[in-house]
């Protein structure tokens, strides 16, 4: 630090972009961000790129193979399923669902964890104490019972599933938020800041939040691919989405019957399934690292 | 010592009130008349509901019913299904071996599979072999259990006709039933065809275990690997290369005791994922386990059985982490010290 | 100890070998599952739902009758499946008076009753039975008529109670059946699946123990194999009758694997977890000729899959409504897709197969304009909203109702009307069915015998209205008229003429819509033989053998 860098310039940007140029050093995590920002705009333009309905049955071209295969057309790319729906507007309309509607729950999860992880980190003593029990125990169910159990309450459906989906991550997204408030509280440029006579919102806008975003992008991008993953796991066991509505996991168990036959109409969505969790573990295992060599510079 | 065995009986006491509390309020919160979900009597005539209702106090407050409900579920009566009035409790507690048994054994498989390819991912002296290793629990990591699974039965099921699909035995065997436990109950059974029961057994468990082993798979592969790194970086390992240990030695001596301390830690935590994921693989390949007999119940709106299963879940969840804090505290008397009351 | 393990593994760097070992272990066992012995005397069916009892006097449902009556029981008579005449069964003779109104049958001496270990019988099959048998159908104040429910679906619907007189037990093995009239279906009756021998001694036994209900829930009977167990939802058990008075059968047990799941049947039979598989759709036929070790054989079947109506809810109470929506059923859609062309679309009730089907055509095509011009005319150009019932179950009629609903639902959208598809687990649904929950019902009907009385009777009569088995809950006093004068002539062309006649009312009120006529498969693992399926009725393994090679 001390020592005069005759070649090097002092780097003066931002943490966000040092964490950025970090992490796009990596190709494959490059690669993982493009092809996780493709699925997003996929997601938003579906029903704009998709050349069907989600829900037109061509029953005169029933279980059409891929267009790669010698028997499929070129108007059915992905081929069709049991009832002649085109299976590339489904998957279209269903990375809308599974990826966008998992996007959006990581949000409303988040929105509301840091208002009450924030909360609770500024609280102490008992209220405090049973806070964390109850955490705690939250915490030891796997999301995706608390999903299931969440879902048998309300009842199967699409809305059900993202509230099951929200309310479950909400433990994790609390507690993690907590911690982190209780830790920065501790840190001296806070103290500096309460001398200096700055009220609780303040403390909030000015210094927690900017050094709360990094490590709640992470959770967060790790949060979106086990949300995707409740999702179309409800949708699997058919207690989450319900047929006809177009959801990855729902459409791979409704082709189910026609597995041995027409492998493709439950590989495809499985296969973009996997892409969407692959790309997004990529992107927050990417970016963690990239945080932990900025941190060791 | 004293204190860390109380924390964990008071943290077991106050995990045991809230699950009940919460299964209790599930009464209130399912759709439906209340009597009807405690009691698991579909249509309740009307000349019985008043009697009903006075046995399960709920002409009562509300602390005086949970008070009986808490005395009805130690007492074992959890009610009746909904679909065929059989006692809840009995359906559990068939079920829950099956779902045990898979869990185990997809448990050791994973410890078998990831700890040696931990290790071997944790060695600086290979980096590709790290990557790869790496590569390959992100990909482990990412794949959807119920895609994973049908790939492994189109394989090695349906097209190499390997495996079975279904159940844990083949019905033409017929097993008393002594623990639940099917490879135990065929070992201690006394019958002609032993052998090939076993066999079918051990037939029966080989995909169901290597999809459910997958997830934790993964997770033991990293949680391994940076242990390892850690540990080999510590100065008491580099004490002991410079003292003139094989590489082999400082691995078994000093490596690994340490390194796989948190390994035990992170299984604990991530049980709950692996009986939850317990549940789609038993859906998928009809192992007649907790999980399936519940996501059942979810599908025919029995609210008794949702109940019960739900308890019998975390139950399960929460007694295996606290077992396996136990075990870590065993293994690592560093633990001991910071005893909190924390699961 | 683990850890020593372990250290070994790491010492020694064999991974690959340690997993190939683990393999190869897993694949010897594989080798082990299809020749040993028990395995090889075991055949295992893969069946598509739970038997509601055992006994099939109770139920018309063709998984019940499946699951208990060829393989627990005889009857009097039974039918060719080759030629469709009725053959003796226990039986040996039967003797009918020229005025059709006598039956005196000649029963088998020693037919031996199972012996299990709830029961053991002291005697052989006598008129007792027999009389035993039916007394608990026809009367009201036999102890056992009002165990298992008091309903006798089948026998109601086709009136028994009322065309038997009398019946007459001559001595031990004699038995006369006398009726009030003459009726031409009567032996096609007695040789159906429903029509089975219990054991009087065994009904004796169980009142005397105030045990009634057990003779339907553990049966005793007479057939090739005889109960052991039954987990409900997961599979039932019957070992071999060494005692059965005709050939004892080759195998030692065989076991009903319930499978609802169509694609898991498949797979069973795939991995040879089945040996033979139950309810193949058209698509899994197509797809199993590409793969080798099954066989496939089409059988004859006469059945119908149907859109029925219930007549007591509005709209569905107005004839034009039930016109409209009759002409949005596309059958060549629906064939295409739920029975992948293995089915011909139905022009009338009854199958081409049958005698009494003529080439008129009883059904409207396909016409979205006509079916909207119809609702407008009834004021209806708005729509409403509906239930379709779409069965659980794939039966041969129907493989897939839920796909058939959804293409439905496509079309009634199209004339504003909303439809909500719904579904129980197949108990639930026909409890709920019975009792007339439904707006309209995808289901279908399989004939229990080959006369075509079967088909209209049972579905469309006022009697079956009241017993349930009647889904439209509709009751047409002309129709009636006209099937119960086709019953009392033996000529089959006057017979035709009236049940002609009844399809022309049956057109005008379309209480249902028949959709179409499937082909059934037999399909099994190659190393079984002799698997029969009745063309009237259930599966029967009496004669099964398996050759493992």
């Amino acid at each position: 630090m001390e020592k005069f860098r005759f070649f090097t310039s002092p780097n003066n940007s931002s943490p966000i972009h040092q964490l950025w140029r970090l992490f796009k050093s990596n190709h494959f995590s490059l690669v993982a961000a493009w092809l996780f920002l493709f699925f997003i705009l996929v997601a938003i333009f579906a029903p704009m790129l998709a050349p069907y309905s989600p829900f037109a049955q061509h029953p005169e071209s029933l279980l059409t193979p891929p267009a790669w295969h010698p028997d499929g057309t070129i108007a059915f790319p992905f081929g069709t399923d049991a009832l002649g729906r085109d299976i590339f507007t489904r998957v279209l309309y269903g990375l809308g669902f599974s990826f966008g509607l998992a996007i959006v729950s990581v949000f409303m999860a988040l929105t509301l964890g840091v208002l009450i992880g924030v909360f609770a980190g500024f609280s102490k003593g008992i209220r405090s104490s049973f806070l964390n029990h109850i955490l705690d125990i939250a915490l030891t169910m796997p999301s995706l019972l608390i999903a299931i159990v969440i879902v048998a309450i309300l009842g199967p459906g699409i809305a059900n599933t993202f509230w099951a989906v929200v309310l479950a991550m909400l433990p994790q997204f609390i507690h993690h938020i907590r911690t982190e408030v209780a830790e920065l509280l501790n840190k001296d440029f806070i103290i500096a800041y309460k001398l200096d006579g700055a009220k609780p919102s303040h403390l909030f806008y000015y210094a927690l939040l900017p050094n709360l975003v990094e490590n709640i992008i992470i959770f967060s991008t790790m949060a979106i691919s086990s949300a995707i993953l409740d999702i179309a796991v409800l949708g699997f066991i058919g207690i989450g989405a319900q047929s006809p509505e177009p959801e990855l996991g729902t459409m791979v168990s409704d082709s189910l019957d026609v597995f041995y036959l027409n492998p493709w109409t439950v590989m495809l969505p499985g296969l973009l399934l996997f892409l969407c969790i692959l790309s997004t573990n990529i992107v927050g295992d990417g970016l963690r690292h990239a945080l932990k060599e900025r941190r060791l510079q | 010592m004293f204190n860390y065995v109380y924390r964990k009986v008071w943290l077991l006491f106050f995990i045991t009130f809230a699950v009940f509390t919460f299964v209790f309020s599930l009464n209130y919160m399912f759709p439906g008349d209340v009597l009807s979900n405690m009691t698991g009597i579909g249509e309740i005539p009307a000349e019985e509901y008043t009697e009903l209702a006075r046995i399960y106090k709920l002409d009562q407050n509300v602390i005086v019913q949970y008070f009986y409900f808490l005395i009805r579920m130690f007492d074992g009566n959890w009610g009746q299904s909904f679909t065929n009035g059989t006692s809840i409790f009995d359906q559990v507690f068939n079920a829950l071996p099956a779902t045990i048994e898979l869990a185990t054994f997809a448990l050791i498989y994973s410890f078998i599979v990831a700890i040696p390819l931990g290790i071997l991912a944790s060695s600086e002296t290979k980096p590709w072999l790290d990557k790869s290793i790496l590569a390959m629990s992100i990909f482990g990591f990412s794949m959807p259990i119920f895609w994973l699974a049908l790939l492994m039965i189109l394989v090695f099921s349906i097209n190499l006709g390997w495996f079975p699909i279904s159940g844990r035995l083949s019905l033409v065997y017929d097993i008393p039933t002594v623990t639940g436990f099917m490879i135990i109950d065929i070992l201690l059974s006394d019958v002609s065809y032993k052998r090939e029961a076993l066999g079918d057994a051990v037939n029966h468990l080989a995909i169901p275990t290597f999809v459910l082993a997958a997830y934790p798979t993964t997770v033991l592969i990293r949680t391994t690997r940076q242990s390892m790194k850690n540990v080999m970086n510590t100065s008491y390992v580099k004490a002991a290369r410079a003292k003139g240990l094989s590489h082999i030695q400082v691995l078994r001596r000093h490596g690994l005791r340490n390194g796989l301390l948190p390994v035990i830690q992170m299984m604990g935590l991530h049980f709950g994922t692996l009986i939850t994921l317990a549940m789609v693989t038993e859906v998928i390949f009809s192992w007649p386990g907790v999980g399936l007999w519940l996501v059942d119940a979810i599908h025919q709106r029995d609210y008794p059985a949702i109940q019960g299963g739900i308890l019998a879940m975390s139950g399960m969840v929460f007694v295996a982490t606290i077992l396996f804090d136990v075990i870590y505290m065993i293994f690592d008397p560093l633990a001991r010290r910071h005893g909190y009351g924390k699961i | 100890m683990i850890k020593t393990v372990l250290a070994h593994v790491v010492k020694s760097g064999n991974y690959k070998r340690l997993w190939l070992l683990l393999f190869c272990n897993l694949l010897n066992a594989c080798g082990q599952y299809d020749d040993s012995k028990l395995a090889a005397k075991t055949l295992l069916y893969c069946s598509e739902g739970s038997p509601e009892t055992f006994n099939p006097q109770l139920v018309t449902s063709g998984t019940t009758i499946d699951a208990v009556s060829q393989q627990i029981y005889n009857r009097l008579v039974k039918i060719d499946p080759t030629n469709g005449r009725v053959v003796s069964d226990i039986a040996r003779k039967v003797i009918v008076s020229s005025d059709a109104m006598r039956y005196r049958f000649y029963l088998r001496k020693g037919v031996e009753f199972h012996t299990t270990n709830y029961f053991t019988p002291t005697r052989t099959l006598t008129s007792e039975d027999v009389l035993f048998t039916f007394s608990r159908i026809l009367h009201q104040d036999h102890p056992y008529h009002d165990v298992g429910g008091g309903q006798y679906p089948f026998f109601e619907g086709i009136g028994l109670s009322d065309l038997i007189e009398q019946i007459i037990v001559v001595d031990d093995l004699t038995i006369e059946f006398r009726l009030v009239d003459p009726q031409a279906s009567f032996l096609a009756n007695m040789a159906t699946d429903f029509a089975v021998i219990l054991s009087a001694e065994y009904g004796e036994q169980l009142q005397a123990a105030e045990n009634k209900d057990q003779i339907d829930t553990k049966p005793i009977g007479t057939g090739p194999f005889k109960f052991v167990q039954y987990d409900r939802d997961h599979h039932i058990r019957y070992h071999a009758h060494e005692k059965y008075w005709q050939t004892a059968s080759e195998l030692q047990q065989i076991i009903f694997d319930i499978t609802p799941n169509n694609s898991s049947r498949l797979a069973k039979l795939l991995t040879g977890e089945c040996d033979v598989m139950g309810y193949p759709t058209a698509s899994d036929v197509g797809y199993l000729h590409s793969k080798k070790g099954i066989d496939i054989v089409e059988t004859t079947s006469m059945n119908v899959s149907y859109w029925a109506f219930n007549t007591n809810v509005p709209p569905f109470d107005n004839a034009n409504v039930r016109k409209a929506l009759s002409y949005i059923v596309d059958r060549e859609a629906i064939i295409d897709a739920v029975y992948f062309d293995l089915a011909e679309p139905a022009n009338s009730l009854v199958p081409p197969t049958s005698w009494a089907y003529d080439n008129t055509n009883y059904v409207r095509p396909f016409s979205l304009e006509k079916a909207k011009e119809l609702l407008a005319q009834e004021g209806y150009e708005d729509g409403f909203e509906m239930d379709i019932w779409a069965m659980p179950v794939q039966r041969v009629y129907n493989p897939n109702a839920g796909k058939m609903a959804e293409i439905l639902q496509q079309n009634l959208a199209k004339i504003n009307i909303t439809a909500n598809i719904i579904t129980y687990d197949w108990g639930t649904f026909r409890k709920r069915l019975a009792k007339g929950e439904h707006d309209s019902v995808l289901i279908g009907w399989l004939a229990d015998n080959s006369d075509p009385d079967n088909f209209y009777r049972p579905l469309l009569s006022c009697a079956s209205a009241s017993s349930g088995s009647n889904r439209s809950g509709w009751c047409n006093d002309e129709f009636d008229r006209n099937i119960i004068s086709a019953l009392s002539i033996t000529d089959h062309d006057t017979r035709k003429a009236y049940y002609q006649a009844a399809e022309a009312v049956l057109f005008e009120h379309s209480p249902l819509v028949p959709i179409a006529h499937a082909v059934r498969h037999k399909v099994h693992r190659d190393y079984i033989k002799q698997v029969n399926i009745n063309p009237y009725g259930g599966i029967d393994f009496s004669k099964a053998v398996k050759k493992v090679k």
